[in-house]
C-alpha cells in the first residue's frame, strides 16, 4: 500500500520523534509512505488568525500537489495539519466564493485542485485499512502491564469527527489494547492542552497541562499516549514549569507510534524515545489486575377554441386582499381590473376580507342582483375556505360546484418577493380560473352515512378521556391499547404539577370507569394493523396479542405470581423503567386495567425464546385452580370492526438519552432520566419512594439538567413544553424525600399555565438553586478534594456571570418528548401526515388542532405535539366533540368528484385493475366498464389512464383542466 | 405555510391526486408555451387514494421516453414526491428546476410550430411553382 | 466582568465611556470608595458590526444565539476570560465592537472547538473567534508586544518567505520581539531541547518558495473581468 505523506513543519522540527517512529512502524506493516514533494506549511491555527482565505490557499496547495502525485490518499499525522487540510476541503466544497479564491491562487502557480483527495489520519488507516488483526500479529513484545492514558486532544475529533466518535473516541484505545497495553479510564481524553497558550499566556496554558498530567497520574497511568506533536510538546517540554508550580505530577508523554514500535520489537533508538524531555522507561511489571475501562460506544391537460363570449355564462370574480397577506405583494385592484375585461366576466371586485360575513353576504347579494351563474374567488388556500364560499354560494341560490377558488396567497403572495411578478402570476391564475369556471357544471351533493361506533387508539389519559366522553354520550367505543394496561405515561408519574396531586389517584378512577363502562370495549395488548374505508365507514383490523391468560376468567388475584417457579423476581420491570424486577408472570402495576396478569414468553420457563415447550411444572396454573384462567395455547387473534370515526391518541416517546453521551447516562450509574426518577420517588416504586441510588448511596446533592434533547439543533429543535415544570416538581419531590441540595440548570424557565409561575415561586422559597446556564457535560474528574467521587457539573452561571464547578451525587436528565419511533408507520395506517418534526400533522395549527387532513380521523394529546395533562385532556374532549358532531348529524357531505364511463368505452379493461377501491367492474352485457359511484373516491387514476379518454370525472373534467392550462399560458401565445 | 420564497415563474394547477394527471395535460402545457412542467405527488406509500402516485410514475416513465424521441430535454418534465410538510423541498425543487430551465433556454413550442408552419407553406409554394413551370414547358414544347 | 488591566492596553479608538472614565478618575482621588460609572450609550455601538461578522460564511448562525451559556460552560479557558464566550457573542451581536476587540477572550481562545460541537444552535463559535482575531489584528487593536498577534505576524512572514516554519527560529524571534527576558527564563527548556536533539536552527525551505508569495498575492488581487 502506497500513500502520500504530509509531515507538516512540526514533524520535521520539534515533533520529529513522531515521524521517526511512525515511518518504520508503517513500513513494518507494509505501508509505503511517500513524502509529498515540495509540500508547504499548512498554516495551522496561526495563519487562520490573520487571514482565512490565505490560510486555505496555503493548505490547498498541498491538496493540489497530492492530487497531482496520483497516489489518491494523503496521510497527515499531525493533528493540526489534519484539521486544516480537512477544513480547507470542506470550505472548498461548501463555499463557492472560497473555491473561486483557491482556484485563482492555485492557477497563479500552475496548479489546480478538483476536490477529491482524501485526507486520512494514521489511526484511521491503521484501524480501518490495515486492521487490528494484522497489527496484533506483528506484536513480538506485548506491552503487558503498561497502563496508558490515551489522549486524543481536540483537533482530530472537533469539529469534524470522521473516523472516530466525537465525545468518546476509542481508536487509539483499541490499537494499544491490541498491543497488550492496559488502557486506564481517562475522562480528559479530548480536553484541550492549551495549544500555543503555554508559550504566550503561560498562566493559563501551564495550568491546563498540569490538569492533564494530574488526572493521568491519579488514574495510575504509566504514560500518556498522544497523536499530536503540539500536545506532546506541551505535555513533555514544559515539565520543569509544571513541576515548579504544582509539584511531582508529571507523567511521561509518548506518541502512540512509539508504543507500536516498542511492541513490534523495533530498536528503541530508531523510535525517537530519546527525544522526550521526560524520559519514558518501561519494563513489564506484574499487574495486580488489569480492568478494561473502554469508553462505551453510543448507540440517528385537443386545441380548444378561445372561449367565445357566451351570453349564458355570467361570472362574478372576487379578489381578496386578506388584510396585508395578499395585498402587500399582489396589486389586487389591478387584478380585479384585468379580470373584469375577460370574456364571460360580468362583475369583478376586490375586497379586504372575502371570508368575513360581509364578504360572504356580498357574494349572495351579487348573485341575486347580477344573475351570476358562476363565482370565482381568488384568495387563500381552498383547504381553508373552499367550503365557506361554497356554502355562501349555495345560500345565494347557486349550485355550490359552480364556484371555483384560486390560491393567490400560499402559492403567490406568501412565497414571492417581487410585486410585479406576483401580480402577473395572480392575473394568470385568475385567468385560468375564469376559463375553467366557464366549463363548470352543476353537481348534486353526495351524502355518506356515518357509523356511530368510534375507535380510539391509545389508552393514555387522552384516549381514556375521549373514550369516556363518547361512551357517556351513548356511543360505542373500541379502545385499543398496545401495552397490557391502559394509563400511558401518566400512570408512571408520582405526582402531577402544580398541585402535586398523586397521578395514580386522579387517573385510576377514570381507568376503572373505562374498564367497567358498558359502552367501551377495551382491547389492551393489541395493535391496529389495517384501516380501510373512508369517513363514516372504516373497516379496521385489530391484532390481539396472546397474554396466555384468558381475560374473561382472570380475577386479578395474583396468586399465580406468588406461586411462580421463580421465587425471586429476576427480570427488568418495564413499568419501573428497568429499576425494579418482575417475574415472567406479572401484572404491569397494581392498579392495571384490565386487572389481568400476563406471561412474558421470552423469559417464562414454559417457553424457549417465545416458543411453547410445555416443560415447566406450571405452579401458576396450580395456584389459579378452578378459575383455569391461564391458557398456554392462546394464539394471536385478528379481529375486524366497523367504525365511523377514529381518534388517534398514541402519545409520545421520551428522548433517548444515549444520544447525548456527554451527559454520562450509562457511563456513570447515578445519572437518571426523569421517568426513572418518577418511579424512584413513588411509594409503589422499586425503592418504595426512598431516594437510593444505583450504587446504594443516598445523595446529598442532586443536579437536574433541563433541555436534554430539546431546543438543540443536534437532537430536537423544539421546546418540549413540560420539562421545566416537571423538573421543578422532581426537584421538590427529591428534596422532600432526601433532603439533598437541589440544583436546576436551565436556559429559560417556561411556566405558562395556571398556577405554574406560583409553583416556581414555591420552589425558590424551598431553597432549590436555579442556575441559568446550559450544561455541556457531566464528568467525574476532580480538581479539588471535595469533588472526589462525585459527578461534576461545569457550567457558566450566566446571571451571576461566573463559571462554576458543582459536585453532585446524582444527575437527573429532563428528557424531552418525541414522536414514537414508529410514527411514520402509524400515520400511514390512518392516512395522516406527519409534520417536519415527526408529530402527527393537524389540519390547521390554530383553528383545527385535532382534525387531520383525512376526514373522520382525529388526533389528540402528545402525538400531535408535546403538551401537559390539562391541554391533553382538553384536546381529547375536542376530538370527542368533533367525532360526536359527525355522528349526531348522521351523515357527511362528500365532494361529488366521482368518475363515470362515457359511451365510447371500447371495453379494453385497462382501468379495472387500477382502482384501489375496486369501484370499476366490467359489464359483460354492454361490453363496457361501469363505475360504482358509492365506492368511487374520486382519485382520478382511471381517468388519467384511459387510452381512449372514455372516462370523465365530475369537478375535474378534462376540458376543465385543458382550459386552465390554456388560461395560464395564454400570455405566451 | 412556512412562507419560504421561491422563483415567481411557476403557474399552479390543483388536482386532487397525481394519479389524475393525464399525459395529454403535460403535452398541452408544453404546446401552449410552458418551458417545463413539474408534477408534485405524495411520496410512494402515502397516497391519500392509496396508489394514484404509482400510476402517475408509470405514465411518467413512458412519457419521458416519448419526450426524448421528440427532442425535448428530460429536465423539462419532472415528477417529484413532495408531502404537505415539505415547504423547504418545494422551494428547493422549484428553484433548482428554474435554474436548469434557464440553462436550457426557452422551449417555445408555439414559436417553433409557427416557424415549421411557415416552412411547410414555403415548401408547398416552391413545389407548386415547380409544377407550374414544368407544365408551362410541356405546353410550349407542344 | 471588566478587564482588570484595561488601562494598560494600548488601544485605538476612544469611546464615550473612555472620556467619562477620565473625568471620573479625577474625582476618584477625592473619594475613599473607588467607584466607576459604567453605562453603554448607543454611540458606543458600531452599528452593523454584528451583521458584518455574521456575513462571513459560516458565521450566520450567530443570529440564533439563545445565550444559553453552553459555550462558556465547556470552554476550558473561560475561567481566565474577562468576557465569557457567551458574552462575546452577545456583545458582537449588539455591535459593541470596541469592547469585543479589546477583550482578552479572543486571544485566549485555543481553538479546541468544544464550544462549536456543543452549541445547541450549531453556531461556529471558534470560527467567529478567528474572525474577531483577524479584525483585531488588522485594526491594530492589541497591546504592543502582545505575543499572540506577534506570533501570527512572524508565522505569516516565515511561511510567505520560505514556505515552511522552522519552529525554534519562530519561537526565538517571538521572544525577542515581545519579552526576551522571558526567553532567558526558559533556559532549561532550551537545554532540554538541545539535549534531545530537537533544537534545530536550520531554516526549512521549499523548492518553489517563490510560488507561495504568488499564490497569496493572487488572493488579494482578483483578476479583471473576463475578455
Amino acid at each position: 500500500m502506497k500513500l502520500s505523506y504530509f509531515p507538516g513543519c512540526s514533524l520535521k522540527g520539534l515533533g520529529r520523534a513522531y515521524e521517526e517512529s511512525l515511518l518504520p512502524v508503517m513500513r513494518h506493516l507494509g505501508v509505503e509512505l511517500v513524502e509529498l514533494d515540495d509540500w508547504n506549511c499548512c498554516g495551522a491555527t496561526a495563519y487562520m488568525a490573520v487571514d482565512e482565505a490565505k490560510a486555505c490557499v496555503l493548505a490547498a496547495r498541498n491538496l493540489a500537489l497530492a492530487e497531482q502525485s496520483g497516489r489518491g490518499q494523503l496521510m497527515a499525522p499531525c493533528a493540526a495539519c489534519y484539521l486544516v487540510l480537512n477544513k480547507t476541503k470542506h470550505y472548498f466544497h461548501d463555499y463557492p466564493a472560497m473555491k473561486a479564491t483557491i482556484d485563482r491562487a492555485l492557477a497563479a502557480v500552475g496548479l489546480s485542485y478538483a476536490g477529491d483527495t482524501a485526507v486520512r489520519h494514521p489511526l484511521d488507516i491503521l484501524l480501518n485499512d490495515i486492521g487490528i488483526e494484522a497489527i496484533r500479529q506483528k506484536v513480538t513484545q506485548p506491552l503487558k502491564g503498561l497502563k496508558v492514558a490515551t489522549y486524543y486532544g481536540c483537533q482530530i475529533v472537533r469539529p469534524y469527527a470522521t473516523f472516530d466518535d466525537q465525545y468518546n473516541p476509542t481508536s487509539m484505545d483499541r490499537l494499544l489494547e491490541a498491543l497488550g497495553a492496559t488502557i486506564v479510564r481517562y475522562p480528559l481524553k479530548t480536553k484541550c492542552c492549551g495549544g500555543s497558550l503555554t508559550g504566550t499566556v503561560p498562566a493559563a496554558g501551564i495550568r491546563m497541562v498540569y490538569i492533564l498530567h494530574n488526572e493521568a497520574r491519579k488514574r495510575g497511568a504509566d504514560c500518556i499516549a498522544t497523536v499530536c506533536p503540539l500536545c506532546q510538546f506541551n505535555l513533555d517540554a514544559y515539565h520543569a514549569q509544571v513541576r515548579s508550580e504544582y509539584g511531582e505530577v508529571v507523567v511521561p508523554t509518548v506518541y502512540f507510534s512509539q508504543l507500536m514500535g516498542l511492541a513490534f520489537g523495533l530498536p528503541e533508538k530508531q523510535l525517537g524515545l530519546q527525544r522526550a524531555a521526560v524520559p519514558f522507561r518501561w519494563r513489564p511489571a506484574p499487574p495486580p489486575h488489569a480492568h478494561l475501562t473502554l469508553g462505551r460506544n453510543p448507540v440517528p391537460a385537443p386545441t380548444l377554441p378561445m372561449v367565445q363570449l357566451n351570453p349564458e355564462i355570467r361570472i362574478g370574480f372576487y379578489v381578496c386582499h386578506c388584510g396585508h397577506n395578499i395585498a402587500s405583494m399582489v396589486d389586487c385592484p389591478e387584478v380585479a381590473g384585468y379580470v373584469g375585461r375577460l370574456p364571460g366576466v360580468v362583475l369583478s371586485r376586490d375586497y379586504k376580507y372575502m371570508c368575513s360575513d360581509p364578504g360572504q353576504e356580498l357574494i349572495q347579494k351579487d348573485i341575486a342582483e347580477f344573475q351570476l351563474n358562476r363565482v370565482v374567488v381568488a384568495s387563500c388556500s381552498p383547504l381553508l375556505h373552499e367550503h365557506t364560499f361554497r356554502a355562501a354560494v349555495a345560500a345565494g341560490g347557486l349550485n355550490p360546484y359552480l364556484f371555483h377558488m384560486v390560491n393567490i396567497r400560499e402559492h403567490d403572495s406568501w412565497v414571492h418577493t417581487d410585486r410585479q411578478e406576483a401580480t402577473a402570476k395572480a392575473k394568470a391564475l385568475a385567468r385560468a380560473a375564469i376559463r375553467r369556471a366557464t366549463l363548470a357544471r352543476a353537481l348534486p351533493e353526495r351524502q355518506v352515512p356515518i357509523n356511530p361506533a368510534v375507535l380510539v387508539v391509545g389508552g393514555g389519559i387522552a384516549g381514556i378521556h375521549a373514550a369516556l366522553t363518547l361512551a357517556q354520550a351513548g356511543k360505542h367505543v373500541w379502545l385499543v391499547e398496545r401495552e397490557p394496561s391502559i394509563g400511558g405515561h401518566m400512570a408512571r408519574f408520582d405526582k402531577t404539577f402544580p398541585t402535586l396531586d398523586c397521578a395514580a389517584c386522579i387517573l385510576t378512577p377514570k381507568m376503572s370507569a373505562v374498564g367497567s363502562h358498558p359502552n367501551i370495549t377495551l382491547w389492551s395488548y393489541s395493535d391496529v394493523v389495517q384501516v380501510d374505508g373512508f369517513v363514516g365507514n372504516f373497516t379496521v383490523k385489530v391484532r390481539r396479542r396472546p397474554r396466555y391468560v384468558n381475560e374473561d376468567l382472570c380475577t386479578g388475584c395474583q396468586e399465580c405470581i406468588g406461586n411462580c417457579i421463580y421465587k425471586e423476581a429476576k427480570f427488568p420491570d418495564e413499568f419501573n423503567e428497568g429499576l425494579g424486577k418482575r417475574k415472567p408472570i406479572h401484572i404491569p402495576f397494581p392498579q392495571a386495567t384490565p386487572q389481568v396478569v400476563l406471561i412474558d414468553p421470552q423469559v417464562c420457563l414454559n417457553f424457549k425464546r417465545g416458543v411453547l415447550t410445555d416443560r415447566c411444572k406450571k405452579t401458576c396454573v396450580e395456584a389459579c385452580g378452578d378459575r383455569k384462567a391461564i391458557d398456554f395455547t392462546q394464539k394471536e387473534e385478528v379481529k375486524e370492526i366497523q367504525v365511523g370515526t377514529i381518534i388517534v391518541a398514541t402519545g409520545f416517546k421520551p428522548f433517548d438519552v444515549r444520544r447525548v453521551p456527554q451527559y454520562g447516562y450509562g457511563t456513570y450509574p447515578n445519572v437518571y432520566t426523569a421517568l426513572e426518577v418518577e418511579r424512584l420517588v413513588n411509594a409503589s416504586g422499586p425503592t418504595a419512594g426512598e431516594v437510593i441510588l444505583r450504587d446504594g448511596r443516598r445523595p446529598s446533592a442532586i443536579a437536574i439538567i433541563h433541555c436534554v434533547g430539546s431546543r438543540d439543533k443536534k437532537t430536537n429543535r423544539w421546546c418540549s413544553r413540560v420539562c421545566c415544570m416537571y423538573s421543578m416538581k422532581l426537584a421538590h419531590l427529591l428534596k422532600e424525600h432526601s433532603g439533598a441540595e437541589l440544583y436546576n440548570f436551565y436556559i429559560d424557565i417556561r411556566a405558562p399555565g395556571k398556577g405554574y409561575e406560583e409553583f416556581y415561586d414555591k420552589l425558590n422559597e424551598e431553597g432549590v438553586h436555579f442556575i441559568r446556564g446550559r450544561v455541556g457535560e457531566v464528568t467525574d474528574w476532580a480538581m479539588i478534594p471535595e469533588e472526589e467521587g462525585k459527578l461534576v457539573i461545569r457550567v457558566e452561571d450566566t446571571l451571576a456571570g461566573v463559571v462554576r464547578r458543582i459536585p453532585v451525587d446524582m444527575v437527573v436528565l429532563a428528557t424531552g418528548l418525541e414522536p414514537h419511533a414508529d410514527a411514520q408507520d402509524v400515520r400511514r395506517l390512518f392516512n395522516m401526515s406527519c409534520g417536519t418534526e415527526g408529530f402527527f400533522l393537524e389540519r390547521h395549527p390554530k383553528l383545527a388542532p385535532v382534525n387531520t387532513f383525512t376526514d373522520g380521523v382525529f388526533i389528540a394529546g402528545c402525538c400531535q405535539g408535546p403538551r401537559d395533562i390539562p391541554d391533553t385532556v382538553a384536546q381529547a374532549g375536542a376530538a370527542a366533540a368533533e367525532a360526536l358532531a359527525l355522528i349526531d348529524r348522521g351523515f357527511i357531505m362528500q365532494e361529488p368528484n366521482t368518475a363515470y364511463i362515457l359511451d365510447d368505452c371500447s371495453g379494453c379493461k385497462s382501468c379495472i385493475p387500477l382502482c384501489p377501491y375496486t369501484a370499476i367492474a366490467f359489464d359483460e352485457a354492454t361490453g363496457k366498464a361501469v363505475i360504482n359511484e358509492a365506492l368511487c373516491k374520486g382519485c382520478g387514476t382511471c381517468v388519467g389512464s384511459c387510452p381512449s379518454g372514455s372516462i370523465g370525472q365530475h369537478l375535474f373534467e378534462d376540458d376543465e383542466v385543458f382550459s386552465e392550462i390554456a388560461g395560464l399560458l395564454a400570455a405566451y401565445l | 405555510m412556512s412562507r419560504l420564497k421561491y422563483a415567481p415563474n411557476v403557474r399552479v394547477i390543483r388536482l386532487m391526486c397525481s394519479g389524475r394527471v393525464d399525459p395529454q395535460f403535460i403535452l398541452e402545457a408544453l404546446r401552449r408555451g410552458a418551458d417545463g412542467v413539474l408534477i408534485g405527488g405524495c411520496h410512494p406509500g402515502d397516497c391519500h387514494y392509496v396508489e394514484g402516485n404509482y400510476k402517475m410514475l408509470r405514465r411518467y416513465r413512458l412519457l419521458q421516453r416519448m419526450l426524448g424521441d421528440l427532442g425535448i430535454a428530460a429536465p423539462r418534465v419532472r415528477l417529484e414526491w413532495i408531502s404537505a410538510a415539505e415547504g423547504e423541498r418545494v422551494k428547493s425543487v422549484i428553484n433548482e428546476m428554474t435554474r436548469q430551465l434557464q440553462a436550457l433556454g426557452p422551449l417555445d413550442l408555439p414559436g417553433k410550430f409557427t416557424d415549421w408552419d411557415q416552412e411547410v407553406i414555403a415548401l408547398a409554394r416552391e413545389a407548386q411553382a415547380k409544377v407550374a413551370a414544368e407544365t408551362e414547358a410541356e405546353v410550349a414544347h407542344v | 466582568m471588566k478587564p482588570s488591566s484595561a488601562a494598560s492596553l494600548d488601544t485605538v479608538g476612544q469611546t464615550a465611556q473612555d472620556r467619562s472614565d477620565a473625568r471620573d478618575a479625577r474625582d476618584h482621588r477625592r473619594s475613599p470608595l473607588r467607584i466607576e460609572r459604567t453605562i453603554k450609550y448607543e454611540s458606543d455601538r458600531r452599528v452593523g458590526f454584528g451583521r458584518e461578522v455574521m456575513s462571513v460564511p459560516g458565521c450566520e448562525q450567530l443570529e440564533n444565539c439563545i445565550q444559553c451559556g453552553t459555550c462558556s460552560g465547556v470552554c476550558p479557558l473561560s475561567i481566565y476570560m474577562d468576557h465569557s464566550p457567551r458574552q462575546v457573542m452577545a456583545l458582537t451581536r449588539a455591535d459593541f465592537r470596541d469592547e469585543v476587540l479589546r477583550s482578552h477572550t479572543i486571544w485566549l481562545c485555543a481553538s479546541c472547538y468544544s464550544c462549536t460541537v456543543e452549541c445547541p444552535q450549531q453556531i461556529r463559535i471558534t470560527d467567529i473567534m478567528y474572525e474577531l482575531k483577524q479584525r483585531a489584528i488588522s485594526a491594530g487593536i492589541y497591546p504592543r508586544r502582545f505575543p499572540i498577534p506577534v506570533l501570527a505576524h512572524e508565522f505569516t512572514r516565515m511561511v510567505r518567505k520560505h514556505g515552511r516554519i522552522t519552529e525554534l527560529v519562530l519561537v526565538i524571534r517571538l521572544f525577542l520581539k515581545t519579552d526576551w527576558l522571558a526567553a532567558l527564563g526558559n533556559w532549561r527548556l532550551g537545554l532540554d531541547l538541545m539535549r534531545t536533539g530537537r533544537f534545530s536552527l536550520l531554516t526549512e525551505r521549499i523548492k518553489h518558495h517563490g510560488d507561495i508569495a504568488k499564490m497569496l498575492d493572487a488572493v488579494d488581487h482578483p483578476p479583471g473581468p473576463a475578455p
